[in-house]
């Protein structure tokens, strides 16, 4: 348990679902106040690993670190083990998914933009996908890495990639398929973890596309949901 | 499946790429073991296809293609195994090659307990940046390095400092500012210490500088902005075996390849460096140095007049140099002495054909030493081998030997034989050959009111402190060595102790070229290199070209045999081959001079591959010897 006082720094979670349960440091914490949205929890300072659990999610960590007073602010994202069968679905969402099939993977000429227009990404070659800053370079966040006028960061280069789309109204987070799964993924490669979790695996050549909270993906004529 | 194809990291092998199937897809980067003839070697992926792609392909290869036996971590960038790469055709070697020189050895056998690599570094969209030179005296370069780290650190960007030997690693660790986060790797470490810098270099989420040899730019930080290579002519950056790698080149190809910036530092630069600046190829950090300060002041003493107005014997201190010395006592004052050479007589000649006697492994000439068991023994300064002394010529067989010229040892027994009082404190690579005796006398020089530093190379390099007066005993020795690199070796030495010296500096010659000299005395770099680089030209060398050296050793038929090869194989270059006459065995080099503007050619580089492992590959040697 931690003294409250002036030594202490404040994490702000922004909300994970009435189910989940925080961690800090291994140790279930209670929140300042449970009510309220984002949830906080008052931590000293230093070092802190944060992880976020729900029963049948995928768990989602960070190592956080943190000054005396200061409040930082964390987002987790949560995706289900295991997907669902959908037997019938919207006509929009099978051309969708069908769409994303044929979708020309994002290149540095023609990136995919988020939502925010802040950063972009594209695949550089087959694997390495790579985030660049959209705007001037001194509000970049920390983890691009700047050269003149150009702000980057290499996300992953470990598997092919044949589709990628933004978390839906987040520009930290990214889904992307590859020849066997549909995976989301942090783009901050920087810290000690970053969070990658299989939305489906061991599935041959998956398309996906997002709706209402739900990412859909169709390999061969099956589609699965899970919720996000 | 997939096909996988792999640069070995294995002694011995030829080939440059090996493919094998594999069950899963694997990331260019990883470590793997696969079979080769009755062994299992490493090596390093460097692309993975679909077999099912390339079925027509596989129907054609003449052999069976086997598995790979098992897969091991990613610890590279994808980048640095693309850079390594073409820093192998550059160097007309093998990649597998490259990697496996320049990796520690405990990093790829231990691999699978360092953080695996799941992204690359973020090459933006832009030229690489031209690399930048900054010339000045030593203590000039850290204050400017400093303030580079400084700059950068401020930018999120972390920092290699790269040194030509461990030692230098650790001084510029130290010589950092405290509050940033330095983080020293080097060779000398244990293997468990080694790899748990490798995972804190990798994992440490802030920017840091990392101080280390060459060996350690895999490293991936992606957040490196900046690569420094320090005494950028420093001949530890020539790797003396295979494959011959000149490392400070590499640590520019990886800058160039990350697009990064690059420093390179020095006293005095290297040729080669000092015309790209001027070609426009290379620009400046800070403005650098030509002309250094006019103290200490200097004399060049010429040593044959004074021999010939002597009355018999070798002189080996001119009037001034003596009157320094015996000064040093009466003034309570610190004096450097520089002898060339250790031992005693670094010459060895036979009296009946003229030979010089040379080391059987380098080909640099023996120097007759006192062992510890006060026995005489031939060493070899740059090797390291000892041969008993009494051996034959290895050209008549005569055994009428006979030692010439003067070695430390032979200056030290002078001293104290005339001025017994007089503290002389004695560095050399056979004197003080351990780390512990080296810092013992330096400490003990340190700490006396007066005395002398006796000292090769080796006390020059390490000496922390500025002394009164210095005196270069002989270095013409250095100079009968008709190689590429001795006038920047010879000449970098001489301002080193130019700045090491606060009131006088003698220099004592016989030599007839005394041009580096009063260069040296007078801390005159730009006619240093006028002088370098009109020479080069004159014969064609680097800049003006670039060099491959081909060595062939063995029984002399079989290496005729080869030599006449290559001879034939590069017909349509200039070529010229050469014996050296310094081996116990017979051995030949070929030189190949190729233009500037035609390297890397891939004839040539074929060509290159195509000799058999017997004929040593060595671009842009630094001997040509």
């Amino acid at each position: 348990m931690f003294q409250r006082g002036e030594e202490n720094g404040v994490i702000s979670i922004t909300p994970t679902g009435q189910k989940a349960s925080v961690f800090i440091n291994r140790s279930s914490m209670k929140p300042l106040q449970s009510t309220s949205s984002p949830t906080t929890y008052e931590v000293s300072s230093g070092s802190h690993q944060v992880l976020v659990a729900q029963d049948n999610y995928w768990p989602w960590s960070q190592q956080i670190t943190i000054g005396p007073g200061e409040t930082i602010g964390i987002e987790p994202f949560l995706i289900e083990q295991s997907s669902r069968q959908v037997l019938q679905t919207t006509e929009e969402i099978r051309s969708n998914l069908m769409a994303a099939r044929d979708e020309p993977i994002p290149s540095q000429e023609s990136p995919l933009l988020s939502e925010n227009e802040d950063i972009r990404v594209y695949v550089d070659g087959e694997t390495n996908i790579i985030a660049q800053w959209n705007r001037s370079t001194s509000t970049a966040p920390d983890f691009f890495h700047c050269h003149e006028d150009t702000c980057g960061v290499s996300v992953f280069n470990q598997l092919s990639i044949n589709q990628i789309e933004f978390y839906p109204g987040r520009d930290d987070v990214i889904f992307f398929a590859t020849p066997s799964g549909v995976f989301a993924m942090e783009i901050n490669p920087s810290g000690e973890t970053q969070n990658f979790q299989p939305v489906v695996e061991s599935v041959r050549n998956p398309s996906f596309t997002t709706s209402d909270g739900n990412i859909f993906v169709l390999y061969g004529d099956r589609i699965t949901v899970s919720d996000i | 499946m997939y096909v996988v194809d792999i640069l070995p990291l294995a002694k011995g092998v030829r080939a440059d790429s090996l493919s094998y199937f594999s069950p899963q897809s694997v990331t260019k980067g990883t470590i793997v073991k696969a079979p080769m003839r009755s062994r299992s070697i490493r090596g390093v992926v460097h692309r993975c296809r679909k077999a099912a792609d390339m079925k027509a392909a596989l129907k054609k290869i003449p052999y069976e293609m086997k598995g790979i036996d098992e897969i091991e971590n990613q610890i590279f960038f994808t980048q640095f195994i693309t850079t390594c790469q073409l820093f192998a055709r550059f160097s007309g070697v093998t990649a597998g090659s490259v990697i496996a020189a320049l990796t520690p050895k405990p990093i790829i056998t231990n691999n699978n307990d360092l953080p695996q690599i799941t992204s690359d570094i973020f090459l933006p969209d832009i030229t690489a940046p031209k690399p930048k030179i900054i010339q000045a005296t030593k203590e000039q370069q850290y204050g400017y390095v400093d303030s580079l780290v400084q700059k950068h650190l401020k930018n999120k960007e972390s920092i290699f400092i790269c040194t030509p030997t461990n030692y230098k690693a650790k001084e510029m660790a130290s010589a950092i500012s405290t509050e940033t986060t330095v983080i020293y790797i080097d060779s000398t470490l244990t293997k468990n210490t080694l790899l748990s810098r490798w995972r804190e270099i990798v994992t440490t989420q802030k920017p840091i500088v990392i101080v280390g040899t060459a060996s350690f730019l895999s490293i991936p930080r992606s957040d490196l902005g900046l690569i420094i290579i320090m005494d950028e002519i420093n001949e530890a950056y020539k790797m003396i075996g295979r494959p011959h790698l000149d490392k400070h080149l590499f640590a520019m190809e990886v800058a160039a390849s990350y697009k990064r910036d690059c420093i390179i530092s020095g006293t005095v630069l290297s040729t080669e460096t000092i015309w790209a600046y001027r070609n426009d190829q290379l620009s400046a950090a800070y403005k650098p140095t030509f002309r250094y300060g006019k103290t200490p002041s200097g004399e060049l003493i010429d040593m044959k007049e004074i021999t010939r107005s002597g009355t018999s014997g070798v002189k080996i201190f001119s009037s001034p140099v003596a009157k320094e010395i015996r000064r040093t006592i009466q003034k309570n004052r610190k004096m450097l002495l520089f002898v060339a050479r250790r031992g005693r007589r670094p010459f060895t000649v036979c009296n009946d054909c003229g030979e010089t006697v040379t080391c059987k492994r380098c080909g640099y000439p023996l120097v007759l030493i006192d062992n510890e068991s006060e026995n005489r023994v031939f060493a070899c300064s740059t090797c390291g081998t000892t041969e008993e002394s009494l051996r034959r010529c290895q050209n008549c067989q005569s055994w009428r030997l006979e030692a010439l010229g003067v070695g430390i040892d032979f200056v030290a027994d002078i001293l104290r034989e005339k001025i017994p009082e007089l503290a002389v404190f004695q560095v050399d690579g056979s004197t003080t050959d351990t780390e512990k005796k080296l810092n013992k006398v330096l400490e003990e020089f340190r700490t006396a009111d007066s005395g002398i530093l006796l000292t090769t190379q080796l006390g020059v390099n390490r000496l922390a402190h500025k002394i009164d007066v210095s005196a270069i005993i002989t270095a013409d020795s250095l100079l009968a060595l008709p190689d590429l690199s001795i006038p920047e070796k010879l000449f970098a030495l001489l301002l080193q102790i130019r700045e090491l010296t606060k009131d006088k500096f003698f220099i004592q010659s016989r030599s007839k070229h005394t041009d580096i000299f009063t260069h040296a005395l007078n801390g005159d770099v730009k006619s240093f290199y006028r002088q370098q680089i009109a020479e080069r030209e004159k014969f064609g060398y680097p800049p003006f070209s670039y060099l491959i050296k081909l060595t062939s050793g063995g029984k002399e038929a079989t290496v005729k045999k080869y030599m006449k090869q290559v001879k034939e194989l590069f017909s349509d270059q200039k070529i010229s081959i050469y014996p050296s006459s310094s081996s116990r065995r017979y051995e030949a080099h070929a030189l190949l001079q190729i233009d500037r503007e035609k390297w890397v050619d891939e004839d040539i580089l074929e060509k290159l591959h195509s000799l058999p492992l017997a004929i040593e590959i060595n671009a842009h040697p630094k001997t040509l010897l």
